[in-house]
């Protein structure tokens, strides 16, 4: 049978999508990047304060 | 429900789109915009039509979850199986590849089968499933078009297209015989292998079809291919020089086409020509996505006849996703009817190729004897595929189906020669393969530091053979490369200042058209 070689990067390109949606609905991952987006959120208003 | 949550139910057809675009953002330059969107479009539609049926049938639970689910395990099975297949198989090489997928197929089946039967994980799992899509969608989607975008700068940026583009020098003395504007027919048939490469390596003698066109009044050197690789070869050939400044320009390990499609497509000879008065007739072949299109063409054969031909008869990229998938599996070979109606079509359609008042200049391009091997010797259709030429084994066979299209290719040349040659005043007619066959593969880079010299001797032997009225056939010597074939024919029809270049041999192979590798050289015997 023959492969295409895009095969390969069909797969590879599947498992990095689903490594992404995995951490992207992670609870704890949502969690850090909201936390992370107050932190410069708060950050922006203390300078902007200053 | 409302719409909004229903769309995310719709992730079969994203999944479903992602491999044609990945097939695409793998293989710039080598398909046209129309062939994308048309594979595109009838994947979503396919996929869009049985979500549709499958949500409306009777799930117990969410009905739309479940119809999602399984129209994606469908699209699964068709796409990505074999693919997954493939790169399981070469990560354990231990393990038989014929085991892996249906071992796939199966568990996979049971994870939709336990999932649909629990509602929560269901929820997560379409959830998961129609995230997951988008990134891929997204993902294949910016690769293709920063291919495409790629592409179009290596072209704007080409030195070589620069060259290309500029006029060929005229001889202050003008032609070397002053001569009537006689039409000119370039056929290319395509893979058709020199005298000697069909005598050596498959041990059949081509000898009668050269001597009826030695009859005939043509002229036939020993002839090489400078390029092993169809898009190099029609490359220099149309542009009477070089092309292997292509690899730096493009990068020797790039899939990119669009240089070469692009310098193909805009060649010297045609410029050449139609400055010089002539209509440019153009026969392109089926399929191959490097000379399909040609937008100076006057006049462009069209192979597929009507919109339903459009959709069956294959383009390149259309092949390459039939290849890498289960479709190629399970689903019968639809196209082979339409390459040879094509291939017959087109030359009928050449023997009555009508007089103009303006000279012509007529380029047909066969895809044969190139595999797929269609045709039998008697030019009716060769039955069921044989082993792809991929395949290492059945090479007996290919062989034999091989020189079986041949016989049909060189029939239907002594069919087509009669009625050109009957052109008044007398055609120039050219008969040019791109390259030799390539059944001898003795070649690893990884343990071998040159290409075994009877591997490209095979690859460069090609078919010339040439008529040229008006003692035009006293300026090709005896034995010539395919870079220098319109130099000679240009400088002595047309006065152009045109001495031959070298005739260097570039050799490259698989998936790297542009990586050249060194050849040994030939024994002393030869």
């Amino acid at each position: 049978m023959y492969i295409d070689p895009a095969a390969g990067s069909l797969i590879m390109q599947a498992i990095a999508a689903a490594a992404l949606a995995a951490a992207s609905l992670s609870s704890r991952v949502r969690h850090k990047l909201k936390s992370v987006f107050q932190t410069l959120k708060s950050i922006a208003l203390r300078n902007r304060g200053q | 429900m409302s719409r909004k949550r229903r769309l995310k139910y719709i992730y079969p057809v994203a999944f479903a789109v992602v491999p044609v675009v990945t097939l695409a953002a793998d293989h710039i330059g080598q398909f046209y915009m129309s062939d994308l969107l048309a594979l595109v479009g009838v994947s979503a539609a396919t996929t869009l039509v049985a979500w549709v049926v499958l949500c409306v049938l009777p799930w117990k639970g969410d009905r739309f979850a479940v119809g999602a689910l399984i129209a994606f395990f469908g699209v699964f099975l068709v796409f990505y199986l074999f693919p997954l297949g493939e790169v399981v198989g070469r990560a354990l090489p231990g393990v038989r590849q014929r085991w892996i997928v249906p071992v796939v197929a199966v568990a996979s089946l049971i994870a939709v089968w336990r999932v649909v039967r629990r509602p929560a994980v269901l929820e997560k799992a379409t959830v998961f499933l129609a995230v997951m899509s988008l990134i891929l969608l997204v993902q294949a989607s910016v690769r293709l078009g920063v291919g495409i975008a790629r592409g179009a700068r290596v072209i704007e940026r080409s030195e070589l297209a620069r060259d290309l583009a500029q006029p060929l020098p005229m001889s202050e003395s003008g032609p070397a015989v002053l001569e009537p504007q006689r039409d000119v027919f370039f056929i290319l048939l395509d893979m058709y292998a020199s005298e000697n490469v069909l005598r050596k390596v498959f041990q059949y003698d081509n000898r009668p079809f050269l001597d009826s066109l030695v009859a005939l009044g043509f002229t036939v050197p020993e002839v090489r291919s400078n390029y092993t690789r169809t898009i190099l070869s029609i490359a220099s050939i149309l542009n009477l020089e070089h092309v292997d400044r292509i690899a730096d320009e493009t990068g020797p390990r790039s899939q990119d086409r669009s240089l070469g499609r692009y310098i193909t497509e805009n060649n010297r000879t045609v410029s050449f020509l139609k400055s010089r008065g002539y209509d440019f007739h153009f026969y392109p072949p089926l399929w191959g996505g490097l000379t399909q299109k040609n937008r100076f063409a006057d006049f462009q054969f069209r192979p597929r006849r009507n919109l339903l031909e459009t959709v069956l008869a294959k383009s390149s990229l259309h092949r390459r996703l039939w290849g890498a998938t289960a479709l190629g599996q399970f689903v019968v070979v639809t196209e082979d009817k339409y390459d040879v109606d094509s291939v017959l079509r087109s030359f009928a359609r050449l023997r009555e190729t009508p007089d103009e008042d303006d000279p012509l200049f007529v380029f047909a391009h066969f895809f044969v004897p190139h595999n797929p091997y269609i045709l039998d010797e008697n030019c009716e259709p060769a039955g069921p595929r044989g082993p792809d030429e991929g395949e290492s084994s059945g090479l007996e066979q290919r062989r034999a189906r091989y020189i079986a299209q041949l016989e049909c290719v060189n029939r239907q040349v002594l069919e087509l020669l009669p009625a050109l040659l009957a052109r008044s005043p007398e055609p120039i007619i050219l008969l040019q393969s791109d390259h030799g066959t390539r059944t001898i593969r003795e070649y690893d880079p990884a343990v071998h530091e040159r290409v075994p010299y009877a591997q490209a001797e095979e690859r460069h032997g090609a078919l010339g053979a040439y008529y040229l009225p008006g003692n035009g056939d006293e300026i090709v010597p005896d034995s010539l490369t395919t870079v220098n074939l319109l130099r000679y024919v240009f400088s002595h029809y047309f006065g152009a200042d045109l001495p031959p270049v070298s005739d260097s041999l570039f050799y490259s192979d698989g998936d790297y058209e542009y990586l050249f590798f060194p050849v040994e050289p030939a024994p002393v015997s030869q």
